[in-house]
């Protein structure tokens, strides 16, 4: 349990920067004399949760169809057939060499709106998956490839069959070398779906945006929002802490 | 064990590691492959290994030629043990799992016969403490007897061992030597790869000289090492030996 132990250090340090700017925030309040109003904010307490709600389901659909398409991009870059290889380096490269946010005005108004999806959650849903795709291939690549030559050798000698080496050498060795990236590019996922909110996702960026535009209340509505974001992650980030060192050989 | 090459050539893209290579017939029990490095000796390991596809020529083994599909080869390769320099464990499995998994998985071993195989093999070779190890618990030579182990552990044909120690130091490779000359007495036959030539003049039966993709020199051990035919040859003995 040494991994649990690092990862309550990780939380003391955490919890001890967070004092540290809490001080430094109340410093700033007070020398403009913000005068703090969650009255008109509480009343909107039930769309700030629907809004929270939306968001962690954005994230976890974004993760299911983004280790599919992450998947399938790192197999086809391993394709020994070359148009395969190339739209996988294609996609990837543009994927990872554009903003998110520019991503998602051209796929929903040009592309969404060319076939016919309106349905904003679907919509932000596969766009915000073509993205973390992208990354997620590269992750399984990397995997992937990290494993030493010997072992696929040593499977070969052995007379395992190619199918019978990914599911006993490759896949579970590789599984380990990609989770904990994983569970930070969940993290990703949960944060850039924020900017769904710019097409108009009922997410909870957008929510509290709204609040906002109701209450004339800046800092009450977009503290919460922080709050409901650092909720998700941190634990997500203390986890991926964990599986690092749990997943790794001692070496 | 009866061994045989006829105008074996292997290239890697541009550059030719086997050239023409040629061997009578043969018999040993325990082989020596040595010579300087970049010889070809791995291989033509790996080529016995059912690893590597010649480009061209024949090699026997007991008379009967290497299997060309695909599906032969690794039928072929079922049968046989090898153990490379180095990680040749499954880093993600046990000791005793690494044994196991090609018993049951290739073999067709059920897992409780598997487990008391491997678990009277790792017995014999006093390694019984680190079954339930994994390979990054264990020292580099404890690695290597084991991947011994596991390649006995399917009743092979014979053993190839392509510089079992050479990522080792001293001590440990002496108990891995230790190993193949126990394995080796007890009827198993073995073609080795190694640097320990002195091991090799004490151990094997018959030596073969390897220089540039070539078998330079081929005889039974004893006759090898007071008679070394060619300069090359002899220059390498002579600086091997000295150390």
């Amino acid at each position: 349990m040494k991994w649990l132990k690092n990862s309550r250090w990780l939380g003391l340090h955490l919890l001890i920067g967070t004092v540290f700017l809490a001080a430094i925030c109340t410093f700033a309040l007070q020398s403009v004399a913000y005068q703090w109003d969650f009255e008109a904010v509480w009343a909107y307490r039930s769309k700030f949760f629907s809004g929270w709600l939306v968001t962690i389901g954005l994230a976890l659909a974004s993760l299911v169809l983004s280790t599919i398409f992450g998947l399938l991009t790192a197999l086809n870059r391993r394709s020994p057939w070359m148009p395969l290889r190339a739209s996988a380096i294609l996609y990837t490269e543009l994927i990872r060499s554009t903003p998110l946010l520019v991503q998602i005005l051209l796929l929903y108004y040009g592309i969404a709106n060319a076939v016919g999806l309106h349905n904003r959650f679907v919509a932000g849903v596969v766009i915000l998956s073509l993205f973390a795709g992208a990354y997620i291939s590269e992750i399984v690549r990397s995997g992937i490839e990290g494993i030493p030559q010997t072992q696929l050798e040593s499977a070969k000698s052995l007379g395992f069959t190619p199918f019978q080496t990914y599911r006993f050498v490759i896949l579970p060795q590789a599984v380990r070398q990609i989770l904990p990236p994983m569970t930070g590019q969940f993290i990703s996922l949960i944060k850039d779906s924020s900017l769904l909110s710019i097409i108009g996702v009922q997410e909870f960026t957008l929510s509290a945006r709204e609040i906002n535009s109701y209450t004339f209340s800046t800092l009450e509505s977009y503290l919460p929002l922080a709050l409901g974001y650092l909720v998700l992650t941190l634990p997500l980030s203390i986890l991926a802490h964990g599986l690092e060192k749990r997943m790794s050989y001692g070496s | 064990m009866d061994l045989e090459i006829r105008k074996l050539r292997l290239a890697f893209g541009e550059k030719d590691i086997l050239r023409e290579m040629d061997l009578p017939k043969i018999s040993g029990n325990i082989l020596a492959l040595i010579g300087p490095s970049g010889g070809g000796k791995s291989t033509l390991l790996r080529v016995w290994g059912g690893l590597l596809k010649p480009d061209a020529g024949e090699v026997l083994i007991d008379g009967e030629p290497l299997p060309t599909s695909e599906k032969n080869s690794r039928l072929y390769r079922q049968k046989i043990g090898v153990v490379f320099q180095n990680w040749n464990l499954f880093y993600h499995l046990t000791a005793l799992q690494n044994i196991m998994l090609p018993l049951t998985e290739v073999q067709g071993v059920s897992s409780e016969d598997a487990e008391q195989t491997a678990m009277s093999l790792l017995d014999r070779f006093q390694l019984t403490e680190h079954a339930e190890k994994r390979p990054h618990q264990l020292s580099g030579g404890q690695q290597q007897r084991v991947a011994i182990v596991r390649a006995l552990a399917i009743n092979p044909r014979f053993l190839l061992l392509d510089e079992p120690t050479s990522a080792l130091d001293p001590e440990m490779a002496a108990q891995v030597l230790e190993m193949i000359e126990e394995v080796a007495e007890q009827g198993t036959p073995v073609i080795l790869v190694t640097h320990h030539v002195a091991f090799a003049s004490r151990v094997s039966d018959y030596v073969l000289f390897l220089s540039e993709g070539r078998i330079l020199e081929h005889a039974p051990t004893q006759e090898f090492f007071e008679n070394p035919k060619t300069e090359i040859c002899r220059k390498f003995l002579e600086t091997v030996l000295k150390m």
